[in-house]
């Protein structure tokens, strides 16, 4: 029996939910490169709308246009959630006013209500690696790009005191998506956050 | 005057031979046996007394009445319509959210209803001899009630519930369980294993010895924990519990009863299924043959179908699992409600085999376990309402009326002798 880790992407019918087709390689190997976690050697693409999803506890979901969600797939997110899934949705644009943004937080208000800032002391910036100062910046933040904005929180959704949905408006989506090997020309992982995430839904 | 004192004495005489041959009867019927039994211990002394009880009497009456047939008044008893045997006990469980069970005795088809001193808790439908119902932490006395018979019980002791520590990778399996056990009400510590050389605490730090002052039971889904096997062995015999799942079996061959054996794989669980766990993958346990373990969870649709089975080790408990994977009972079952499905399971598996040592509890006072079994202690059986009732002659104001009389009449006698100056 396989107890692997295997990083699952949503895949749902509105929008660009295909639009960092090098993060999860990326997570993968950080994955590899920093625990010692069983993963995948691959990820999955899983529809939001199917039963699939229930296989895999951890969804990264990701995008730059409109998030619409159909009544299938709004209710498998809300089932999703309650049984103790954890649904990471990252604004590709960088942008509070965009589309991503203004639909996805509506789509996630009508199912759960209103997202939560996370403080700094929450688990999840301290499971793995250490990060005192809350979610690290991204270059798209530090470059003014996007709203032009260095958002210092994330927000969420929880569930019997652990999170059930993720909501970031860092763009990491933007960060993370590169080819593995390019971290050997960085002084700093930025994908080290993406493990902490990671371990943070495998042991919480 | 002569005859009139002859005539009194003799009719004292007869009243004193029906009373000493069991004499009047006195009865008190429901709502007068209260004030009866004060008349009769501080008035009247009747020889015999009967009462006709509406529902089981109250300790104090039942009492009351046995000291009265101790003092010399012959008590009978009879009921409306037959008190229902009921008795009821509350046995404490290793279960930080239900930390007691209430055993009930009750007639096949009775409804009981059990309640505290804050209210209502449950009712239930007798369908043989008894019931148990799981309660939360209770007020006061436990009252089960069957038709107006109420047993009053208070628990015998209570628990004390120790941490549990699960040791080993970062899983599926792992995770869910510990949240299952955490949203049971279980203090979990956990030992991450999360990369060489880096371990992961969650909870309180657990490098302090596993022993049975520190934890009810350690749960190991792995083979990682396994460097601690011997330390996790002692704490088992000495009478803590032992849990393993997911993997972990490899890792823990001389603590389990059963090695695993081929996987059946996991089917796609069904809408309308009422057993979950028969969709789940399966590594069926094959029993050791020096060990005699207790099977807690047969599939039928497999063979061998052992997946769940426990036995002793010393003073301690094991259970072996043998579903690899119950989180996708958790993510994907059709119950109205897998999530408290599969963290009811993994707490009745958790209290099954925690380290639990008893907290006595203050004496009780008031408590009637047994309302019928009682009176019979204390009154006999029953009897019949023959008896012949109570007429104005057994009224005893009347032997003094007439003892009265006679002296009377023999001093008048006397007098009217020495008036006349007759001899």
């Amino acid at each position: 029996m396989s107890a692997e880790f295997v990083f699952a992407t949503a895949q749902y019918d509105s929008g660009d939910w295909e639009s960092a087709p090098l993060l999860p390689a990326n997570l993968i190997d950080s994955l590899v490169r920093y625990t010692a976690v069983a993963v995948a050697p691959s990820g999955v693409v899983v529809p939001l709308a199917g039963e699939a999803l229930f296989d895999y506890p951890l969804v990264w979901l990701t995008g730059h246009l409109p998030v619409r969600w159909t009544a299938r797939e709004r209710a498998n997110v809300t089932r999703y959630v309650e049984r103790g899934g954890l649904l990471v949705i990252d604004d590709h644009n960088h942008d509070i006013d965009g589309v991503f943004h203004k639909t996805a937080t509506d789509e996630i208000t009508r199912a759960f209500g209103p997202l939560v800032e996370l403080p700094k002391t929450h688990d999840l910036y301290h499971c793995f690696f250490d990060f005192p100062n809350g979610p690290p910046g991204t270059s798209q933040e530090l470059n003014g790009w996007g709203d032009n904005l260095v958002h210092k929180t994330l927000s969420a959704i929880e569930r019997e005191g652990r999170i059930g949905l993720l909501y970031s408006s860092k763009d990491y989506s933007s960060e993370w998506n590169f080819h593995p090997e390019t971290k050997r020309f960085m002084t700093d992982d930025p994908t080290k956050f993406g493990v902490n995430i990671i371990v943070y839904a495998l042991t919480r | 005057m002569r005859g009139i004192a002859f005539a009194a004495l003799v009719a004292l005489g007869g009243l004193l031979l029906r009373r000493a041959g069991g004499g009047p009867v006195v009865r008190a019927d429901a709502r007068e046996i209260d004030s009866a039994l004060v008349h009769w211990s501080t008035r009247t002394a009747p020889a015999v007394a009967h009462l006709t009880f509406a529902d089981a009497p109250s300790p104090v009456v039942r009492d009351w009445a046995a000291a009265l047939r101790g003092a010399g008044t012959r008590v009978t008893w009879s009921a409306r319509a037959p008190l229902p045997a009921v008795a009821a006990a509350v046995v404490p469980l290793a279960d930080p959210r239900r930390p007691a069970t209430v055993l009930v005795s009750a007639p096949a088809g009775s409804v009981i209803a059990v309640r505290d001193g804050l209210g209502e808790i449950d009712s239930v439908r007798v369908r043989a001899v008894g019931a148990a119902v799981t309660v939360p932490r209770t007020a006061g006395l436990v009252q089960v009630a069957v038709r107006g018979t109420a047993a009053r019980v208070a628990p015998r002791d209570s628990l004390v519930l120790r941490r549990l520590l699960v040791v080993g990778d970062a899983t599926w399996e792992a995770k869910f369980a510990v949240a299952a056990l955490e949203e049971a009400g279980w203090a979990v510590d956990v030992e991450w294993s999360l990369a060489p050389r880096v371990t992961v605490i969650q909870g309180r730090s657990p490098k302090l010895p596993v022993d049975t002052a520190r934890y009810a039971a350690v749960l190991a889904f792995d083979t990682v924990g396994a460097a601690r096997a011997a330390e996790i062995s002692a704490f088992v015999k000495s009478g803590g519990g032992f849990i393993a799942g997911g993997d972990a079996a490899s890792g823990f061959a001389a603590l389990l009863p059963a090695r695993p054996g081929p996987l059946v794989p996991a089917r796609r669980f069904d809408e309308d299924s009422v057993h979950p766990r028969r969709a789940l993958a399966l590594t069926p346990l094959i029993a050791r043959s020096d060990v005699e373990l207790v099977p807690l969870d047969i599939r039928p649709d497999a063979t061998p179908g052992l997946a769940v089975a426990a036995w002793c080790v010393g003073r301690g408990r094991v259970v072996q699992v043998g579903y690899p994977e119950t989180w996708r009972w958790r993510m994907h079952g059709a119950d109205p409600d897998p999530v408290a499905a599969h963290r009811d399971w993994w707490g009745a598996l958790v209290s099954g085999v925690a380290y639990a040592p008893p907290l006595p509890a203050p004496r009780a006072v008031g408590t009637d376990a047994m309302p019928l079994a009682s009176v019979l202690a204390a009154l006999g059986a029953p009897t019949s309402a023959t008896i012949s009732p109570w007429r104005a002659i057994d009224d005893p104001r009347l032997r003094a009326a007439l003892f009265a009389v006679a002296l009377a009449a023999l001093l008048l006698e006397w007098g009217s002798r020495r008036a006349r100056g007759a001899p």
